[in-house]
């Protein structure tokens, strides 16, 4: 028969637990993965969207819509 | 740092950079991640608190490493007129910033199991650090107020370099004033005082937070120049169409 409990429960309760100090560490831990989640989007939706800006502008720039290439690495 | 002033050598050199160090964070944040959170054993006097360390001390590390860069960039930018550095300067303080209000945040919630309060306005730590917090937010809205980019710079890179003052404050304040916070247990003169089983995750994890501070910061530089890109684009065809 197949044991609906194969994980000892009170152990991954009493692992995130932590004597009690689980909701500090836990709040500490989100608090700087959710600061540094906020400096990655702000800064690669920021560069996307400055990087869409410049091809298109370099686009309606050029004479016959068709942009010099931009330099190596950009 | 004279060959990173040229806009095309400063973008060629990062679009190696920036992928290795984004892949270099995520590797050691991960492996601290786990290290730290489930691996490394609780404090014989703190218990499991002492798991917030991994966060807080090097988010504390680099919100002070993150000034220091600025620091330089701006007096590069005042001394050889080098724009990209003024940039740069720009580009770090957003991490810079938020790496401070994590060392705050992280601190206070550690601090209420273990010193029995969220905040001591008396601990010259914490106050100098949030003095810190104030400088760049004050560094970022000066930006944002000089309308024009090369007064903006200008501006700023002053204001960062007054703010530098405030580094070895945050730095020695432990030392100087003996308060609720603990003194230094890893820069310090006779090594550190962490035992070795703590010190791997915090090695680990303020490792992830530099490639992940550097990825940023050269991230958001990039954006910068290509921003003044568009600008000088849009002047030039302005020019040229007020000349025809």
């Amino acid at each position: 028969m197949i044991d609906p409990f194969p994980f000892n429960w009170f152990q991954i309760v009493k692992l995130f637990w932590m004597d009690g100090y689980g909701p500090y560490v836990w709040t500490a831990w989100g608090v700087a993965g959710a600061g540094l989640a906020i400096v990655l989007a702000h800064v690669l939706i920021d560069s996307e969207r400055t990087r869409r800006d410049l091809d298109r502008i370099r686009r309606e720039l050029a004479p016959n819509g068709q942009p010099e290439p931009p330099p190596k690495g950009n | 740092m004279h060959a990173l002033a040229n806009p095309g050598r400063f973008l060629r050199l990062t679009a190696i950079v920036v992928p290795v160090a984004f892949a270099t964070a995520a590797i050691a944040i991960a492996t601290g991640t786990i290290w730290g959170l489930f691996l490394s054993p609780p404090d014989y006097l703190q218990g499991d608190s002492v798991r917030i360390m991994y966060v807080h001390v090097p988010s504390a590390w680099m919100s002070l490493l993150a000034y220091a860069a600025m620091a330089v960039a701006s007096a590069a930018n005042l001394i050889w007129r080098h724009p990209v550095a003024g940039l740069y300067a720009r580009a770090a303080a957003v991490p810079g910033l938020v790496f401070t209000g994590i060392a705050l945040l992280t601190g206070s919630i550690w601090g209420k199991p273990m010193w029995g309060t969220w905040w001591a306005w008396g601990d010259a730590r914490l106050t100098s650090m949030l003095v810190l917090f104030f400088i760049y937010l004050g560094y970022l809205a000066l930006w944002s107020a000089a309308g024009d980019v090369s007064r903006a710079m200008h501006r700023a890179a002053i204001l960062c370099l007054v703010g530098a003052i405030n580094l070895p404050i945050v730095k020695f304040s432990v030392d100087w004033w003996s308060t609720l916070h603990q003194p230094a247990s890893v820069f310090r003169v006779g090594g550190p005082t962490i035992h070795a089983s703590m010190l791997g995750p915090l090695a680990v994890m303020a490792i992830g937070f530099v490639a992940f501070f550097v990825a940023t910061s050269l991230t958001g530089a990039r954006t910068h120049i290509r921003r003044a890109r568009i600008r000088n684009l849009r002047a030039r065809s302005q020019r040229e169409g007020t000349a025809t």
